[in-house]
Formats: C-alpha cells, structure tokens, sequence
C-alpha cells in the first residue's frame, strides 16, 4: 500500500494506446476493479485518432476491432481516402492487408494509431499493431501518421488540459520505449515500473535511461511524493 | 525499340561471358510468355552462359520448369535457381530444425529437412500463413531465441489482377517487433548473385542480370560489380493498367534499360 494518495497533491491523467477497446469500455473496468476514475480523465490514442479523423476531414478505411468502432461512431467511412489500424487481429490477414495495400498504392494516408510492437496478456506476449502499419509503410515506401505513445503530439495533448509544461509532468508505464522514451523525449521525467509488459533488462535499451526504474506503480506514486514535489 | 544506355561505352572493354535472368516478369507474366522472348533466349544462349534466377517461394523448381517448358522456353530444370534453392542450402549448412511458413506447393524443395522442435522460422511467400495467430506463433519463437530467415523480402508482386504484398513486409513486421534482423538470402542479396555465378566461375563484372524489379533484380546485381538491364515490360505489355513508376525512388541507375527482352549484347 503507497504511503499517500498520488491525487491529492498532483494532477494525474490515464494515457493508453489501447485500440481495442472504447474509452467506455476501459472505465468500467477500472471502475470495477476499485479504481476512482472519471472517463474524462482517460485519453486514449483511439480518442487521438478520432480527433485526427475530424479535423483533416479524413474518410477512413477502419482496421479496428468491433469494440473500438464505438469511439468512431458518426464518421464516414464510404469512398475511404485513408487507412486507420488500430489493434485489429481479425483484420491481420493477407486479404484485409492486401485491400489497404491497394488504397494506399491508390494515395490513401496511411495513418496508425499507434506502433506497439507487443502486448501483455496473462498468457504471454502478442504482436501489437505496429509489425503490421511497418509492414504496409516498408511496402508501400511510405511513412505512416502516427498518433499515440510515443509520439510527442500525443503526450504534449494529454498535458495542455493542465497547462502543464513537459518538464513539470511525470510518465509512469510498463512500456520502455513507448512510455518511458516517448515522455523522456518530450521532456518529460520517465519512470519505468516492472510489471506488465516490462522484460529484465528494459531499462538499458533507451538513452537517457528513465529516470527512474521502480517495481511497481504504487512505488512510483510513493517515489514522487518523497522526492519530486 | 528505344533502350537508354548512357553508360555503355564504359563497359565495352570488358567480355561478357553469362547473363541472369528473371523469371515472372521478364520471360513471362503468369501464363503467357513475353513476346519475342523464347526465340530472343535461344539467340542469346548461343554466346553465353545462362541461368534463371528467382525470388519466387510459392512454387517448387519443378512447378516452375513445367511451366516455362509449356510456354515454349528451352529451359533445364537445374538451371533455375531459385531462393527457395537457397534457403534449402542454407538450412542444410547450418543445420537448422525450421518452422517453414510456406505454402504447400513450396514444401517439396524442403523435403528430408527435419521440422521437429524448430529452431529457427523460414518466411516464403506464404498468404495462409500471413495471419495474426500464425504470425504471432512466429514472433515467440523469435524471442525464445530462434533465427529469423527470410527467403527473400520482395515488397510486392504483380499477378494479372494487381499488385499483391510480397513475404518482404511480414518479414519486416517481424523484425520490428522482435528488434532484430533478418537473415535474407533471396534477391537483392550479394551471396544470392554470387552463388548463380559460382558455376561458371565468372567473375561479377562480365555478367549481366536482365530483370523487371529495379531494386531487386538491378539494384542487388550492380551491388555485386554485375551489369543491370531493367526492363519495362509490365508498363508495356499491359499498357495503362498499371502505373508504378513512382512507387518506389530508382536506387540504382540501370547500366542500360530496354522495352523488351535482351536481342544482342
């Protein structure tokens, strides 16, 4: 148990690049497991993407699982003039990958909601969606738009509510590189906690190393409030 | 016919004594031969040395014989050499146990190659295997600490109905999630070149490579000290249907670029 309560002394924000899930659906799992969050709080690189989508007026071919559809609910997707992946397994195959490969041949954009190279679940490690945006950029030749961790848009959107310039703002993730090398980037003081995702010897793979490299979140939370504030 | 060679004369000093040449897209394009073509290899093979070199990983060497023979070309079998003939070499050298993501038709160049406890995976041109659950399969062995062979890592290619992804592009998602690098032994690779050389002991600058992937085929062999001829007969033959120019920037000056299938050298 953390000595304090982390949000009583800072602002705190939940930045995920979950694709397949809506941000409703990741609240109520919070919420469910005790955590006291609002779903205003929880910025999520599908609502990045979505944002994206709106502003550039972008007509989507979506590759995303039916559960992540809900956050695009209201966009055209007909005459499609860009392709968006997202965490999409049943769309990983030669024939989906084929019919983007086409579009973005025909000058779609090719934007990717973010490039996880993998993910943790409790029985084992799974490819993320980002093997799959490097495999359409490497055949196409092309870069693709990316807009969740680590790329500093997404963290420097994540901050503006609070005003909150980068080196006053703490990242705490399981992720070396997306999370931790992502914020440190920006500006921002990273520390690396050794759950999820995380293998031995992370820390060493990104220069600067995090700032700090803890065992888990509530360490962190206590490690902030004893040294940072 | 218009063919550029602003470069030839710097070449004109040295003999050349054999020529690689391509198969899908430059002999042929599926089931039809290239115009001219048959007779044009039977003018050349009266000169040099010849062998057909490539990247294909869908088909056996027999497949590919059957077909060329029944377009009309005067082709032995043993003188394709395909990177699946490579890949076999390689396992066979190294000694690796693969899991082979092939299809089925590719499986025959494998025989005899024990798969049991793999560990090393061996990427072909393989569309049944291109799915999350095999490719995810893929990905854990790869962090268990098997290699990683590409057979070789064509971005795409050209069937009569469009373009489709090549192995390149799902060996490439491997080595992005896994941070490591592929071992390739198909086009453009040096030791493919070398190895198509290697029986006629001639050396690479009085060789040439006639082939249709600019990168590939052209690119690789100017790499190796080779003379590249890029022909353009997907553009022609199949006028205005397909118009990749731009899809990827030219890497390689061709030494010498033709309409159609080489006629005199």
């Amino acid at each position: 148990m953390p000595k304090y309560s982390l949000r009583r002394k800072v602002n705190v924000k939940f930045v995920t690049n979950t694709t397949k899930e809506s941000r409703r659906v990741l609240h109520e799992r919070l919420h469910s497991l005790g955590f006291d969050i609002e779903k205003s709080e929880i910025f999520t690189s599908l609502s990045a993407a979505r944002s994206y989508v709106d502003t550039h007026k972008i007509r989507p071919l979506l590759m995303l699982e039916k559960e992540a559809m809900e956050d695009f609910e209201g966009v055209g997707t007909s005459d499609p003039n860009a392709v968006v992946i997202g965490l999409a397994p049943s769309c990983f195959n030669y024939s989906k990958m084929n019919e983007a490969f086409r579009m973005l041949l025909d000058g779609s954009t090719l934007i990717g909601i973010h490039k996880a190279r993998y993910l943790k679940k409790k029985d084992g490690l799974y490819l993320g969606p980002g093997p799959f945006v490097h495999a359409l950029e490497y055949a196409t030749g092309t870069q693709a738009v990316v807009l969740g961790k680590p790329e500093k848009a997404f963290f420097l959107e994540a901050l503006q509510e609070f005003s909150c310039p980068p080196d006053q703002a703490v990242m705490i993730g399981d992720d070396v590189i997306d999370d931790v090398g992502g914020a440190q980037k920006c500006g921002m003081l990273g520390i690396l906690v050794q759950t999820g995702k995380y293998r031995s010897k992370d820390e060493s793979k990104i220069q600067p190393a995090p700032h700090l490299t803890c065992p888990d979140f509530p360490a962190s939370v206590d490690y902030i409030i004893d040294n940072l504030l």
